[in-house]
């Protein structure tokens, strides 16, 4: 179990409890500026994307000291508000029956890095209570969105898995699960940040790929899934290879293998990595 | 269910596309909604029914008085909270959805069950501990109306709430099982869970 499970997970994984997913749909209204819900923009905080040009800076001058203060504010303040993990297509679908309702979403960082088209872009899921009042925040909610059920949002779940994007839980307030993503290397401000600038913002997740190199036959498959440059073709074997130190533990590659030869396995059964979020 | 190879497979569609007709909702720009509850909305229930009148009462608190106040406290709330003055956009919006999928459980219930909350003890401390659409639980640390009971002798104070419930229930339509685990002498902790059926 990570650091959050011991505080939020009341003795299981914190995103499979239901309480991390419940909040209060009504209080007693504020005046002004609050009550418009100005204050409160669910994605404001955006995954580090307010500091990284300090770190680029940062890193250029090659002060590391001073590249280390600024991740440590960030998450710091991050933990207490905004962060996410990655976790499982499976764990993904057994989210989507404790948590209410499910609104299909268009996703902000693809839109801003990508420059993804709304009507192309609806891989996102604002969750919770807190989707009731999607409509004060328009910049956030850009294209609309779509409220389904729980066996809409799985096979939903299940295609954007398919066309190889990671799965991540989003909080929004710690403990509270707020969102849903759903995306990749380089379009997700939380992938990126992670993987280019080692900036913690997006935890791995519980498990991580493990190759049986009998069942391997060498057909690539899995290659082109990795979002965390973990996956390469052993050049003397021809077989799949997975960095367990860079895995996330998605699963994209185990889904995408024909012969059943990637298999996730607990984080915590392997102590070298054990601890490696 | 392990999702695998083959499974993922048979998924066909493209994530983007509209799930149904009509099913995806856009801003409507330049509308200003009002969303929470208006503190006029707990006078106009209090005006209605004074909490004071469950313990200034000539009558005894039997569990047949809590039952019948708890749904008369139910009908006031329910009339006001609907009335075109303290309808906010949350509401709407949990109607919406609700049309939309067919789901009705947990939250066309649980905003009568917040909203009574809110009218008659605004200043305590609650939370709501799950919010599925087969289970609710909402917690209250030291309610004060259970405090008010306890200090008449009274501890059946949940028979209260199950009343007010039962008629929200049958308000929106959704049959739930309900219970109360109250510790409201000792802790001051009480929680409420309904099942839906």
């Amino acid at each position: 179990m990570c650091w959050v499970c011991d505080k939020y997970g009341n003795g299981e994984k914190w995103y499979l409890n239901p309480e991390n997913y419940a909040r209060r749909l009504y209080k007693v209204r504020k005046e002004g500026k609050e009550a418009a819900g100005a204050d409160a923009d669910p994605q404001a905080a955006g995954m580090g994307a307010g500091v990284v040009a300090e770190l680029v800076k940062a890193r250029i001058s090659g002060d590391l000291e001073w590249e280390n203060e600024i991740k440590s504010d960030a998450l710091e303040h991050a933990y207490q508000t905004h962060f996410g993990q990655v976790v499982t297509l499976d764990e993904y679908l057994q989210i989507l029956d404790i948590a209410y309702p499910l609104a299909k979403m268009t996703c902000g960082c693809r839109r801003v890095q990508r420059g993804m088209p709304d009507d192309e872009n609806f891989t996102c899921m604002g969750i919770g209570p807190g989707m009731y009042k999607w409509e004060r925040w328009p910049e956030t909610y850009h294209g609309g969105v779509e409220f389904v059920t729980p066996e809409e949002a799985k096979e939903w779940a299940m295609m954007n898995h398919k066309e190889g994007r990671v799965q991540t839980v989003d909080v929004f307030g710690t403990p509270y699960i707020g969102g849903l993503c759903q995306c990749e290397y380089p379009g997700c401000v939380a992938v990126r940040n992670r993987i280019d600038y080692d900036f913690k913002f997006l935890l791995k997740g519980h498990t991580v790929a493990k190759v049986d190199r009998e069942k391997c036959i060498g057909c690539k498959s899995c290659l082109g899934r990795c979002q965390f440059k973990a996956l390469n073709l052993e050049v003397y074997t021809s077989k799949a290879y997975i960095d367990l130190d860079q895995c996330f533990g998605c699963g994209l590659c185990v889904t995408a293998c024909p012969s059943e030869a990637i298999e996730l396995v607990d984080r915590q059964s392997l102590p070298g990595i054990a601890e490696n979020w | 269910m392990a999702v695998d190879f083959k499974v993922l497979q048979k998924i066909k569609g493209n994530p983007s596309t509209e799930v149904a007709p009509e099913r995806r909702l856009k801003i409507n720009p330049g509308q200003d909604y009002v969303y929470d509850l208006p503190k006029e909305l707990i006078y106009a229930v209090n005006a209605e029914f004074p909490v004071e009148s469950l313990f200034n009462s000539d009558k005894e608190i039997s569990a047949d008085f809590l039952e019948e106040r708890g749904k008369s406290f139910m009908a006031v709330l329910i009339k006001n909270t609907d009335s075109e003055a303290f309808r906010d956009r949350t509401a709407d919006m949990i109607e919406r959805v609700a049309e939309q999928t067919g789901i009705r459980f947990p939250h066309v219930f649980e905003r009568y069950v917040e909203h009574a909350i809110l009218a008659l003890r605004p200043r305590d401390a609650w939370t709501v501990t799950e919010a599925t659409t087969k289970q609710l639980k909402v917690r209250s640390f030291n309610c004060s109306l259970g405090k008010k009971f306890a200090e008449k002798g009274i501890s059946n104070c949940q028979t209260f709430c199950f009343a007010a419930y039962q008629a929200a229930a049958e308000k929106v339509g959704v049959p739930v099982k309900m219970t109360c685990n109250n510790d409201a002498n000792d802790s001051g902790l009480c929680e409420l869970a309904f099942q839906k059926q």
